[in-house]
C-alpha cells in the first residue's frame, strides 16, 4: 500500500533529495527576475502543496487510478510531458513546504507557544504517502533505473527507440551558418519558454547522452512543449481562462531537436533537467541535427500518452517559423504582462509550481475534471475560488508572510552570516532557506528538509 | 582603459565592445526595445525574463548575482553572446556606467573581465 514506509526509509529518503536539492541551489543560486517575483511564489505555491494538503489529496485520487510506476514508464518517449524534473519536482516541492512549516512550528515553541505541534500524526502519514509515490517514479522513467541521477546521466530512452531516429538525422559537415541559426532558434524558444511559464523551466526538457548503435558520438535531446496555441495552458484546456493572448500562433505546440556531439570533453546533467557541457558554447560540435513534432489532433493530448500522435521529422527551414514565432511572441508577452499587478504576476507562478506536474498526473489517471485548475487566477482577480482544496485566506497569508525579507541575524556562525547576507536582497525568501549553508556534517545529522518531527 | 569588474565568464567569446546601459526596471528594457544593439546590459537578476526580449540583440552581459548555471547564463550561451556572472564591480554606482563604452575580455573559459574605455 502506498505510504506504507518505515520513519527509517522516510528519512533517508529525505536526506537523499536534500543533500541533492542543496547541492543544485548553491550551484545556481536564486533565480530572480524583475518582471516575476520568483522567490516569493515558489515558496507560496509550496505552502499550499504541503500546508493544505493540496499534493496529497489530489496524488491520493491519482494513485487510485494510475500507480507511479505506470505515470514513469509511460513517460520514456519525445515529448510526453513529464520528465525527471517532473518527478523530482513532485518530492522537492512538497518537502520544501513542509520545511517551511517546521521551520514556522519550531520558532513558535522556541518562542514560547506551548501547544504546538510540530508535525501532526496525519501530517507524517501524508508525507511518508508522498514519499513513496515519489520515490516508484524516476526508477521506473531513467534508464539506469535509480531516484536521482547517476554518473550525472539523464537517459530514459532504449536503445531501439534512439535507433529509430537515425534516419532523421541532418549531418551539419561543419556549417557554421546552420548551427548558428540552431542554436539562435533554441534561444528563442527558451527565452519564450521562461517568459510565458514565468520563469519556470517545466516545459523545457534536456537530456542524454544516448548513442546510435555504429556512431560513438553522444546524442543529446532538447525539447520545447506547450508553445502558444490559442487556449491550452500547462496541458490543460484553459478557453476563457488563459490569463494572457498572443496574436502569434506558434507552428505547433512541440519541438524537439536531438544533437550529436563530437570532441565533448563533458556532457553532465543534474537533476534539474540542466546540461553542462564543456566546451560550454558547443556550436562547433555539432556533427548532425534532427527536428521532430509530435503530430497532435489538439495540444492538450500531449497529455496522453496512450493517445500520443507520430513524431513526424521537420526540415531545417521550420527554424526561421519557429525564431519568428518566439521571439515576436516574447516581445508581445513581455509588454502584456509589464502591466500586470504584483498579485497576477505571482499567481501564475504558484500556479505553475502547484499545478503543472499535478495537474499532468490528473490527466494521466483521466481524472482532471474532477478539479478546479483556475483557482490561481480566480485568486489574482479576486473572484470566489471554485474549489475546497484550497483557502483563499491562507493565500493571502502566506503572500504576507513571505513578503517581509529574511535578515542576517537568522545566522548561527559568521560563515552562515556572510552567506545570508546575500539572501537580504530577495523577496519572498523563507528563512528555512538559510539552512542550505549549515556546514556538511550538521547537514548529515538534520538534513535541509528536516527528518520527520517526533512531537 | 580601467578594469572596473570581474566575474565568471559563461562564453567562450574572448572580447567584445558596447555601450553600457544599467537595467533597474523592465520600463528600461522596453525603453531600448528597438535600440538594443551593441549594448552592453547590467542586471543583478540571474533569471532570464527581464533581458528576454532584447538579449539576442546585446554585444554582453555583465550580472551581479546567480551562477554559470543560472537561466540567464544558459540563454545567453545558446545566443553566443558573452555573459558574465557574479560580477564583483570595483565601483559602487553602477547607473554611473550607462551610455559609457565598455570592454569584456574574457580571459579563460571561466574568467571575464570587463573594463570601462576612456
Amino acid at each position: 500500500m502506498l505510504g506504507d514506509i518505515s520513519d527509517q526509509e522516510a528519512n533517508e529518503l529525505i536526506a537523499l533529495i536534500s543533500k541533492t536539492t542543496v547541492a543544485n541551489l548553491l550551484n545556481r543560486g536564486m533565480v530572480e527576475s524583475k518582471m516575476f517575483p520568483v522567490s516569493h511564489y515558489i515558496h507560496v505555491a509550496c505552502y499550499i502543496l504541503y500546508d493544505q494538503s493540496y499534493l496529497y489529496n489530489i496524488l491520493k485520487e491519482v494513485a487510485s487510478k494510475i500507480s507511479p510506476e505506470e505515470i514513469a514508464r509511460r513517460s520514456k518517449s519525445l515529448g510526453p510531458g513529464l520528465n525527471h524534473l517532473g518527478f523530482y519536482s513532485t518530492g522537492m516541492l512538497y518537502l520544501h513546504g513542509r520545511a517551511q512549516v517546521i521551520y514556522d512550528n519550531l520558532n513558535k515553541k522556541k518562542g514560547g507557544e506551548t501547544n504546538i505541534v510540530v508535525e501532526p500524526e496525519t501530517k507524517k502519514k501524508e508525507t511518508k504517502f508522498v514519499l513513496d509515490f515519489w520515490k516508484r517514479l524516476s526508477p521506473n522513467y531513467l534508464n539506469d533505473e535509480t531516484l536521482i541521477l547517476k554518473n550525472k546521466r539523464l537517459t530514459c530512452l532504449s536503445d531501439d527507440y534512439i535507433e529509430k531516429l537515425k534516419g532523421n538525422m541532418i549531418p551539419i559537415n561543419n556549417n557554421k551558418e546552420i548551427t548558428k541559426r540552431l542554436k539562435q532558434t533554441i534561444a528563442h524558444l527558451t527565452i519564450y519558454s521562461f517568459l510565458s511559464q514565468a520563469e519556470c523551466r517545466f516545459t523545457i526538457s534536456e537530456h542524454g547522452p544516448y548513442y546510435f548503435k555504429d556512431n560513438t558520438e553522444p546524442l543529446i535531446f532538447k525539447e520545447f512543449i506547450e508553445l502558444y496555441t490559442g487556449d491550452v495552458m500547462y496541458g490543460l484546456d484553459m478557453s476563457g481562462n488563459m490569463p494572457y493572448k498572443i496574436s502569434e500562433i506558434a507552428p505547433f505546440s512541440n519541438v524537439i531537436f536531438g544533437m550529436t556531439l563530437k570532441d565533448m570533453k563533458k556532457i553532465e546533467f543534474n537533476d534539474w533537467s540542466t546540461l553542462f557541457a564543456d566546451p560550454t558554447d558547443y556550436s562547433s560540435n555539432i556533427t548532425s541535427i534532427g527536428i521532430w513534432t509530435r503530430e497532435l489532433s489538439h495540444p492538450k493530448d500531449l497529455r496522453y500518452p496512450d493517445y500520443l500522435g507520430e513524431l513526424k521529422p521537420l526540415s531545417l527551414n521550420i527554424l526561421e517559423e519557429l525564431s519568428k514565432f518566439a521571439k515576436n511572441a516574447t516581445k508581445e508577452l513581455y509588454i502584456d504582462i509589464s502591466k500586470w499587478n504584483f498579485t497576477k504576476k505571482l499567481m501564475i507562478g504558484s500556479n505553475l509550481y502547484a499545478n503543472i506536474v499535478l495537474g499532468v498526473y490528473a490527466q494521466y489517471a483521466d481524472i482532471e475534471d474532477k478539479f478546479n485548475w483556475t483557482w490561481a487566477f480566480d485568486y489574482a482577480e479576486g473572484k470566489p475560488l471554485k474549489t475546497n482544496l484550497v483557502d483563499k485566506d491562507k493565500i493571502k497569508f502566506y503572500i504576507y508572510k513571505l513578503g517581509k525579507k529574511i535578515k542576517s541575524n537568522l545566522a548561527e556562525t559568521e560563515a552562515e552570516k556572510l552567506q545570508i547576507i546575500a539572501l537580504e536582497k530577495y523577496e519572498g525568501v523563507h528563512p528555512f532557506l538559510t539552512r542550505m549553508f549549515r556546514t556538511r556534517k550538521a547537514q548529515k545529522l538534520d538534513p535541509f528538509y528536516y527528518n520527520l518531527q517526533d512531537e | 582603459m580601467k578594469k572596473i569588474g570581474e566575474g565568471a565568464s559563461c562564453s567562450s567569446n574572448s572580447e567584445v565592445i558596447g555601450e553600457f546601459v544599467f537595467i533597474q526596471s523592465v520600463e528600461d528594457v522596453i525603453n531600448i526595445f528597438d535600440d538594443a544593439n551593441g549594448k552592453i546590459c547590467i542586471v543583478e537578476d540571474s533569471g532570464s525574463t527581464t533581458l528576454g526580449p532584447i538579449l539576442s540583440d546585446l554585444a554582453g552581459v555583465l550580472c551581479s548575482l546567480g551562477s554559470v548555471g543560472s537561466h540567464l547564463a544558459i540563454v545567453s550561451r545558446e545566443f553566443e553572446i558573452p555573459c558574465i556572472m557574479t560580477v564583483e564591480f570595483l565601483i559602487d554606482d553602477l547607473s554611473s556606467l550607462t551610455g559609457k563604452k565598455g570592454k569584456i575580455v574574457t580571459e579563460s573559459e571561466d574568467k571575464g573581465i570587463i573594463y570601462l574605455l576612456e
